[in-house]
């Protein structure tokens, strides 16, 4: 018993047009939205990720973005994300309507089974969208068909039965993904554009917090003790507290007050003095000298012994050469931290240095002194002369890097060192030390002044007395000369009647 | 129609590519070469066009044509044209003769009355002969002292002209070259055809041309193949096409192409666009189609509009050619599906 097995209607000319259509009209629109989506995605993966690259690139480098610019370029990208979505749905629907055309897909499906233009023509005659063609019906009635259209209709099956839509017209997205990809690139790279150009410097504080987490990081990395672990750990606490400005400066101090003494705690005794370089021989010496720029001297020798055979070893006794050096640069960083937070708590023009803030913090001298007698910063300080190391001595325990002794004490609070790039430029004062008119006295010694301010006389001081001197000696002219303009009568003179020949000519007219 | 109505699509558009095919082949038994040509005047005939044939002598202009009206039954009429041809030596004329003992004006029909029609060396006419004939051409009737007498289809009227002897020659105004379908050019025949041309023609064994079909059926047959040709469609972007072309050519026009108008003074006439479309319906119907393909009007392009665009000064002292220019036209004219 044979089953009958019901053959499967093959699709007309037609209904192929119709389904090539649909699938062109599909990947086109497809085309166009990937355009818009591979961006959209782009600037919505970022938005959210824009905070913690803000903070890395803060923490890294120094530069961040404002809060409010970076809330403003979350919410561009959003916008941005939304126009590009919205851009793709809408070419999407442009592309879909352009694509969604009969003869068009007549057209291609025509190419593609090199048809010459049957398959087209049998488009024209039964496209549904036309009036004159019945929208219904797949196989057309012949009413309004031309005479010949049957053998145009067998000529078209003919050439699509092995047509299949799906097979001709694949969904190729690698170029859509590709432009698409570019304009993700293109996304990237104006925002870190925007980026670098909106990102500030960073704050003293911010700054500040930077290098002391970077200390933190550097103590980590070559005394993963417990304790440079916890040393670490109260560096970054101390960076958060100074970049945080809602906090008052006198919780600021505490803060570093309790860190300087955790440090001085964890300093172990024989800090000062410079381990010997990490070689076999396990034994070396360090002597440096300091000046202290104005006056202060200082010296200081050290030695010291490592039993460190090889590089682990003196890891491993944590009183390295490094971290010494360490130790310094954190000091000074915090003391520097305190000093910034007592200038900015201090009452009255915080941009005035002050005189007594350091020891020497480079300012002249006080007024109606000698300019060379040294002021208050160029004074011996005896503590400081006390801390000055001797030489044979080792250096003070406050001279942990063999420097100069006064080097600690003068260290320009305050000033700018110089520095006039954050625009502190001392203010004119202290003008006095220069001599008045007819005051003499021993010659001014400016050599190592860093700033020479003068008050240039708004006018003629009055009662000053003096006379109208006529200068004879000036140099005189030899010749008599006048700029005045020529008279009228010269001016209206006829003209010169003797001209030159030109040389062309004169052997013409001899 | 009746026979139309009887027959079946297929074998009409069968018909029509047997009696093509085999009045191509009959011609080609006498003509060496010139395959093209021949394709052109069969194509002609069957648009129910004329064809202007333009060659040096003795390159078988006549004996095309005439073959081609043998192998398809047709009567045919030759007319050598010469300054001092008159009119009615083409037309016709009335002549007083007696009849039953009364003397009466009878007409009598000029070598116009035939269904092909070689007007050999046109040019040599005067004006007022080459419009006798063209006007019959364009009206299919001709009127004699007043009275109108219809040329039996199918008319056919093929003119040559020589393009070297312009001594004495009244050429063709640009208006009757218009109405001419196509015009084809001879050229000289390759060296193995000119020996084939020697063996038929000088041998004692001469071929004589077998009628494809009776001589009583030939016109209606013709003018039945005549009807299908019109029935071929065309589809609608094709149409946009041959008006593009058409465009193309139009010197100053929206569509012009630059060198369109730097070298024409004017383009093709709408005379034009229904010749692109009729050879193209031909060309289709010859390879079984029955719907017309871009490849079909480029084909038709050159010996349909060659004539119907009169170069400019500029374009004569450049030597700048007709047929360079639709070549242009055809390479830079957009189409779907090119590229």
């Amino acid at each position: 018993m044979t089953s009958m097995k019901p053959i499967a209607a093959k699709p007309s000319p037609v209904e192929l047009i119709a389904g090539a259509r649909s699938r062109l009209a599909l990947i086109a629109a497809t085309r166009a939205l990937i355009y818009g989506l591979a961006p959209a995605i782009t600037a919505f993966a970022i938005a959210p990720a824009l905070a913690p690259i803000n903070d890395w690139a803060g923490s890294r480098f120094g530069y961040e973005l404002a809060q409010p610019t970076l809330i403003d370029l979350r919410v561009g990208l959003v916008a941005a994300g939304l126009v590009a979505l919205a851009l793709g749905a809408a070419s999407a629907a442009i592309a879909w309507r352009r694509a969604h055309d009969y003869i068009s897909a007549a057209e291609r499906v025509d190419t593609i089974v090199n048809a010459r233009q049957e398959i087209l023509t049998l488009a024209t005659l039964t496209d549904p969208s036309s009036s004159a063609n019945s929208a219904t019906s797949a196989v057309p009635s012949g009413a309004k068909r031309p005479a010949l259209f049957p053998i145009l209709w067998q000529r078209a099956c003919t050439y699509l039965a092995n047509f299949s839509p799906a097979r001709a017209f694949r969904f190729d997205l690698g170029r859509p993904l590709m432009r698409g990809s570019a304009l993700s690139l293109a996304i990237v790279a104006i925002l870190a554009v925007a980026m670098m150009a909106l990102a500030r410097p960073p704050s003293p504080e911010a700054a500040q917090a930077l290098r002391l987490r970077e200390m933190a990081r550097e103590i980590e990395t070559t005394s993963p003790t417990e304790s440079g672990r916890a040393l670490a750990k109260a560096l970054r606490d101390t960076a958060t507290v100074l970049e945080n400005p809602k906090l008052p400066p006198e919780q600021k101090l505490k803060l570093l007050a309790e860190l300087t003494n955790d440090l001085q705690r964890i300093k172990p005794p024989n800090s000062p003095q410079t381990k010997a370089p990490h070689d076999k021989s396990a034994k070396g010496s360090s002597g440096g000298t300091g000046n202290s720029g104005n006056g202060g001297e200082g010296a200081g020798s050290g030695q010291g012994k490592g039993t460190g055979g090889d590089k682990a070893e003196a890891k491993g006794s944590g009183t390295g050469k490094n971290n010494d050096q360490q130790m310094a640069a954190l000091e000074k960083e915090l003391s520097q931290a305190k000093e910034r937070i007592e200038n900015e708590s201090a009452p009255g023009d915080k941009s005035m240095p002050k005189p007594e803030a350091g020891g020497s913090n480079g300012n002249a001298a006080a007024p109606g002194k000698s300019p060379n007698q040294p002021g208050a910063a160029n004074r011996p300080d005896d503590s400081a002369q006390n801390q000055r190391p001797k030489p044979g001595e080792n250096a003070p325990p406050s001279d942990k890097s063999g420097q100069g002794g006064e080097k600690t004490a003068n260290d320009d609070k305050g000033s700018t060192k110089g520095d006039t790039r954050l625009g502190q430029f001392p203010a004119p004062v202290r003008y006095e030390r220069f001599y008045k008119p007819g005051e003499h006295g021993p010659p001014i010694e400016i050599k190592d002044a860093r700033y020479v301010v003068f008050r240039l006389p708004s006018g003629a001081t009055p009662g000053a007395g003096g006379k109208a001197v006529l200068d004879t000696g000036r140099p005189e002219a030899s010749t008599p000369y006048s700029n005045a303009p020529l008279t009228a009568e010269r001016l209206e003179a006829s003209p010169d009647e003797r001209q030159l020949v030109p040389p062309r000519y004169r052997d013409l007219i001899q | 129609m009746g026979a139309a109505a009887k027959t079946s699509p297929d074998q009409r558009v069968a018909e029509f590519r047997d009696v093509f095919t085999r009045a191509e082949a009959e011609v080609g038994r006498v003509i060496v070469g010139h395959q093209a040509a021949v394709r052109k005047v069969l194509t002609a005939l069957f648009c129910g066009g004329h064809v202007l044939i333009e060659g040096v002598p003795g390159l078988g202009k006549t004996l095309m044509v005439k073959t081609a009206a043998e192998a398809l039954g047709l009567s045919f009429k030759r007319v050598q044209f010469t300054p001092d041809l008159m009119p009615s030596d083409i037309v016709g004329t009335q002549i007083l003769t007696e009849v039953e003992g009364r003397r009466e004006f009878q007409f009598k029909a000029g070598p116009i009355f035939a269904h092909v029609v070689l007007g050999d060396e046109v040019n040599r006419a005067t004006p007022k002969t080459q419009s006798a004939l063209l006007e019959a051409m364009e009206e299919r009737q001709v009127t004699v002292l007043g009275t109108t007498y219809r040329l039996d289809p199918p008319f056919f009227v093929l003119a040559t002209q020589n393009p070297i002897e312009l001594e004495g020659t009244y050429p063709l105004p640009e208006a009757q070259m218009d109405r001419f379908l196509f015009k084809v050019v001879i050229g000289s025949p390759k060296p193995e055809e000119l020996r084939e041309i020697l063996n038929r023609t000088t041998g004692a064994n001469v071929y004589h041309v077998q009628a494809i079909f009776d001589a009583a059926e030939a016109p209606a047959t013709i003018e039945r193949l005549k009807d299908l040709v019109r029935e071929v469609i065309v589809a609608e972007p094709l149409e946009r096409y041959v008006i593009g072309i058409i465009a193309a050519c139009t010197p100053g026009g929206p569509g012009a192409l630059p060198e369109i108008s730097q070298y024409l003074r004017f383009g093709p006439s709408p005379r034009g666009a229904q010749a692109l479309i009729l050879c193209a319906k031909v060309s289709a119907l010859m390879q079984g189609r029955v719907s017309v393909s871009y490849e079909d009007v480029d084909d038709a392009l050159v010996p349909s509009l060659r004539h119907r665009l009169l170069r400019n000064f500029q374009a004569e002292a450049e030597n700048v050619t007709t047929e360079s220019l639709l070549d242009q036209v055809s390479k830079r004219i957009k189409r779907p599906g090119r590229g």
